[in-house]
């Protein structure tokens, strides 16, 4: 046994592991990161499609036996959408008439930046997900992110040409919400493994399971109107200040592929 | 020539892992829980190959991980250079190299505190904490990171061999 040479590389390891940290941490090791990215990273990014379609193959898989309930439900929700889109499209008529008619130009649309996701947080827990597109897209810590129509997240970190995504699921993610039917606000945020919760929901509001839960659009860069998921159950504490509701969204960190990052 | 043998396995060995690790393993998720080839391969290298070389690229390795972290920047770079380094301490001991073991146990060991880092670093932002589903996750992780662990042994003797050339 050589413990004497042994002790010394002990120091040697910590030291230099610990020093990268502290460097990390204070943002020096930037350039390290850079080409770490430039390299690895390259490397990495054809494999990633394999990873998520290998994700998604043995998902499916273990989907098969609600096939035909899904199919069912969906068919149901075609139905009502389609019932939906008649009446909005009445209602955008009449709105474009009477913007016309008070001298208003056309509605502002959203401007959309298409990203590719090329690297996803390497832990169980945490839900981060990190896109080629960066602040030379023109993008910034706090825009929304978009998947399928959906909000997955927003940005919490953005470098030159890539930018991170922390998704709805996180549990550090939060923003204000709104109940589309009732109008009733609270405060979303990501639970440990079992999706959304919305929170500080006043008891005089009203919510209910089915309700379409979307962006409020008040502080942030976040715009207002945007689909964060539906009304599962409603947890109503009569004693309680605030009601809370359990929100389902289709978002799964696994089957993220290509997103879009909103600009206001 | 000896040197060079010792150093281009372990080598390649982390880029392939690395490459399968954050490419593969991380999208896929299997059973909603990230597998850690990372983690089996420092354990390996720490009871194979030579403690500065293990040491060495077991930091890189947590290095490249971390980067592409979106939080806890150092959990890897701290975590797998210590799993590396405690089974270079195992081999110090005296243990005859390749076997399967030691390296079972200190995967475990990594896998658990990995696994409370994570929760550690949890506290504040979970109002409610689904302890059934955190230790079912862990037991998952526990499980592929020693089935990886396994796998890697053929690969682990073949690194040893490297070595005695």
């Amino acid at each position: 046994m050589k413990w004497p040479w042994f002790r010394n590389k002990v120091a040697l390891g910590i030291a230099v592991a610990g020093l990268a940290v502290v460097l990390g941490l204070a943002g020096w090791l930037r350039p390290v990161g850079w080409i770490f990215d430039h390299t690895l990273g390259y490397a990495v990014r054809p494999l990633v499609g394999v990873g998520v379609t290998t994700g998604e193959f043995f998902g499916n898989l273990g989907r098969i036996k609600d096939l035909a309930s899904d199919n069912q439900k969906l068919t149901q929700e075609n139905l009502q959408l389609r019932q939906r889109l008649a009446a909005d499209s009445e209602v955008r008529q009449d709105n474009e008439a009477l913007r016309q008619q008070l001298g208003l130009g056309p509605a502002a649309g959203l401007q959309q930046v298409s990203a590719e996701v090329v690297a996803f947080q390497p832990d169980s827990y945490r839900q981060f997900v990190t896109t080629n597109r960066g602040s030379k897209q023109g993008l910034a810590v706090g825009l929304a992110v978009m998947s399928d129509g959906v909000l997955v997240g927003t940005l919490s970190d953005v470098q030159s040409n890539s930018a991170r995504v922390v998704l709805v699921s996180d549990p550090e993610f939060r923003l204000v919400a709104k109940d589309q039917e009732s109008g009733a606000l609270g405060v979303v945020h990501g639970q440990l493994g079992s999706g959304l919760v919305m929170e500080k929901i006043a008891q005089t509001d009203t919510i209910k399971a089915g309700d379409s839960i979307v962006t409020a659009g008040l502080g942030g860069q976040v715009p207002a109107g945007l689909l964060v998921g539906q009304v599962r159950s409603v947890d109503e504490h009569v004693n309680a200040v605030f009601q809370s509701a359990q929100v389902a969204t289709p978002v799964r960190a696994s089957g993220l592929r290509f997103v879009f990052v909103v600009r206001p | 020539m000896h040197g060079e043998c010792m150093k281009w396995r372990p080598v390649l060995l982390v880029a392939a892992g690395l490459l399968v690790q954050l490419g593969l393993l991380v999208p896929w998720r299997p059973l909603g829980v990230v597998p850690s080839l990372a983690l089996a391969i420092a354990v390996w290298m720490g009871l194979m190959s030579g403690a500065s070389e293990a040491v060495g690229l077991a930091a890189v390795a947590g290095l490249a991980m971390d980067f592409a972290s979106g939080s806890y920047f150092g959990l890897w770079t701290l975590l797998l250079p210590a799993v590396a380094l405690g089974a270079s301490a195992v081999r110090q001991m005296g243990l005859e190299p390749g076997k399967l073991w030691p390296a079972l146990g200190l995967v475990l060991i990594g896998t658990i505190a990995a696994d409370v880092a994570v929760w550690l670093g949890l506290v504040g932002l979970v109002d409610s904490w689904p302890i059934g589903l955190m230790v079912g996750k862990m037991v998952l992780e526990l499980l592929f990171n020693i089935l990886l662990a396994f796998a890697l042994w053929p690969v682990a003797r073949w690194m040893a061999a490297g070595e005695r050339e």
